[in-house]
């Protein structure tokens, strides 16, 4: 019996829904073009002698001739377009990630505590995200960008304060039902804290849905992060970000589109992936939709 | 083992009341219970679906309903459990006292590596080490005869069947060695043929750690089988108390009566049809009365106006209680 039991790999269910997930081709393909992209854009510049905010007088404006060193030429202040195409990548995938991973950390410890609770607690909790729903973001980012000088740092918390709120109002629902399944009831029985059963029990199985949610909220902080720096209130020139690249862009749009489509294509490619990567998440980890 | 210098007993119910709030007002569930335990014992709590018997476990454990409320005391080892503070209740809950579900095919966090979730409780409980707990929890798999423990310790629980899963929850809830351990309707989700296996593990293993038991089930044939006391509930009422022997061979209340003559026995297998108690069981508002007056078929007048009390019958068993009036005139 335990000879044909042992080599028999144990699999988890999050196992199980990776290994779904590695079989849809077109998600698959968007990891890997979504990972060459990240690894250009951040190890791209230390190809370059110079850096993106480095301006070459010699060749202001150069034109896209593949010649080296600025290989897709230059803007109108003849700082190298490529490597400032990669420099605001960076900043644009950083925050994207990294904006997502604390709003949706932020919404589901949030959420979890709200749900498990329940009661008059709960009530109070989910009242506070619903009259945060109601702030005006834009106005809000622009207080914020005033609090924090601008900058990084103002864009983040702005990103941050408005995204958490959808994680937690989608995790308090799963709680809420989490906090009257047996194996709950169960760890109360067996004398466990509220702490410890939201932590061991409830997070782990509102995991797969904060996933999926997850995968498009990434691209959505993406997205607001270019807008709000298209419209001069995110990142600040002369740092780079994809939208205030492609905001200069526009400027140009006439006589030179190179400065509009190199970054907006680039976004556009990102946003696809990571697109069809929620997509094929979302297929592997919901049973009721395949 | 601290016992109170009182009394022998390990828990003694005291008049608990479970009432809820519902829109449509206050509902009793459990309506003045009083029972004693002594340690080892096994002792069964039968009943109709409604009848508050799970509910007697929820409130001694905490794990009421929002909207419950439980009355009177409920004296573990003196201390009352309905007084306790909630992290007085976490240390107690688990570790003296355990507790086993009826649906073993969600009582385990899907996420989690069966021996985790084992292991987890002697962490809290006992504060040893998680390597130790690891251990102590592949040697209990292997009493609840999990074969090849050590390796399905770290499986997950869609890789067990149910009757494994079943045996899972014994094992977590002896594996504290609790004093008291309380089952509510631990057979009901399983297989017939597994139950049995299931209720006869739980018993040796509660026998060999001199735990007492109360096993909560509308099935007459586990209690035959394992209580040495029965507890008959109607109504959230105490109807009958008894050993289980005088229980099967000498029941005195009509209820008690009826649900035996509901039970299929092999001796009785050619008539062609099994006894039924006529009616439905009551649901909500207070009674006046006793509350299986409706379904009495041997009801007094004097039934619907008076609640009968719970009298002693000592002439076969000197722990006989009944709460009829028929007994007060002409048992």
């Amino acid at each position: 019996m335990s000879a044909d039991l042992a080599p028999i790999q144990s699999t988890s269910t999050m196992q199980l829904q990776l290994r779904r997930f590695r079989q849809n081709r077109l998600a698959m393909i968007s990891v890997v073009v979504l990972a060459l992209v990240t690894a250009l854009c951040f190890f791209g510049p230390y190809a370059f002698p110079f850096t993106g905010e480095d301006a070459d007088f010699d060749v202001i404006s150069a034109p896209a001739e593949f010649k080296w060193p600025h290989l897709l030429g230059t803007d109108d202040f003849g700082r190298d377009l490529l490597v400032r195409v990669f420099e605001g990548g960076q900043v644009s995938l950083t925050i994207g990630f990294l904006g997502a991973l604390v709003a949706g950390g932020i919404g589901v410890l949030y959420g979890a505590v709200a749900g498990y609770v329940g009661g008059r607690t709960e009530g109070l909790m989910m009242r506070l995200v619903e009259v945060l729903y109601g702030f005006p973001y834009v106005i809000l980012v622009i207080l914020l960008s005033l609090l924090f000088g601008g900058g990084t740092m103002a864009l983040f918390a702005a990103i941050v304060f408005t995204l958490w709120l959808t994680p937690a109002v989608i995790v308090r629902a799963q709680a809420q039902s989490l906090a009257q399944r047996e194996f709950v009831q169960a760890a109360r029985a067996g004398g466990m804290t509220g702490p410890a059963i939201v932590l061991q029990h409830v997070v782990p199985n509102c995991l797969s849905s904060v996933i999926v949610y997850g995968s498009l909220l990434v691209p959505e902080v993406i997205l607001s992060e270019s807008f709000l720096s298209f419209l001069g209130i995110g990142i600040k020139e002369p740092q780079a970000s994809w939208g205030n690249l492609i905001q200069a862009g526009t400027a140009a749009m006439d006589s030179d589109p190179r400065l509009l489509l190199l970054p907006g294509g680039l976004l556009a490619v990102v946003l696809l992936c990571l697109n069809f990567i929620a997509d094929g998440l979302r297929d592997a980890f919901d049973p009721n939709d395949r | 083992m601290p016992l109170t210098p009182m009394t022998d007993s390990l828990l003694s119910i005291k008049d608990l009341s479970v009432s809820f709030r519902l829109p449509e007002g206050e509902t009793l569930a459990v309506d003045g219970v009083s029972l004693d335990l002594a340690p080892g014992e096994v002792l069964g709590i039968v009943g109709e679906s409604g009848s508050g018997k799970s509910q007697i476990l929820y409130a001694m454990m905490g794990l009421l309903a929002a909207n419950g409320r439980a009355s009177g005391q409920v004296l573990f080892e003196g201390q009352n459990l309905l007084s306790l503070l909630p992290a007085q209740l976490d240390r107690l809950r688990g570790n003296a006292v355990s507790m086993i579900f009826q649906d073993p095919m969600t009582s385990l966090n899907p996420y989690m590596r069966v021996g985790d979730q084992l292991a987890e409780g002697l962490i809290v409980h006992k504060g040893i080490s998680r390597t130790q707990a690891q251990a102590e929890a592949v040697r209990m798999l292997d009493r609840v005869r999990i074969p090849d423990a050590a390796a399905r310790a770290r499986r997950f629980p869609h890789e067990f069947s149910g009757g494994m899963r079943q045996r899972v929850m014994i094992a977590m809830a002896l594996l504290a060695k609790p004093r008291l351990l309380l089952a509510d309707e631990p057979t009901t989700a399983l297989d017939v043929t597994i139950q049995a296996q299931v209720l006869d593990l739980m018993a040796e293993l509660g026998r060999e750690t001199g735990t007492a038991i109360i096993l909560v089930t509308h099935d007459l044939g586990v209690v035959a089988r394992l209580c040495d006391r029965v507890v008959v509930l109607y109504g959230g009422r105490v109807m009958e108390e008894a050993s289980a022997e005088t229980l099967f061979d000498a029941p005195v209340h009509p209820y008690t009566r009826g649900l035996l003559a509901a039970m299929p026995r092999l001796e009785t297998a050619l008539t062609p049809r099994l006894g039924t108690i006529p009616g439905t069981p009551r649901s909500g508002g207070q009674v006046i009365g006793c509350p299986f007056v409706s379904r009495c078929e041997a009801r007094l007048p004097d039934c619907a106006i008076h609640r009968p009390p719970l009298r002693d019958l000592t002439a076969l068993d000197h722990r006989h209680r009944v709460a009829c009036h028929l007994t007060g005139t002409a048992p």
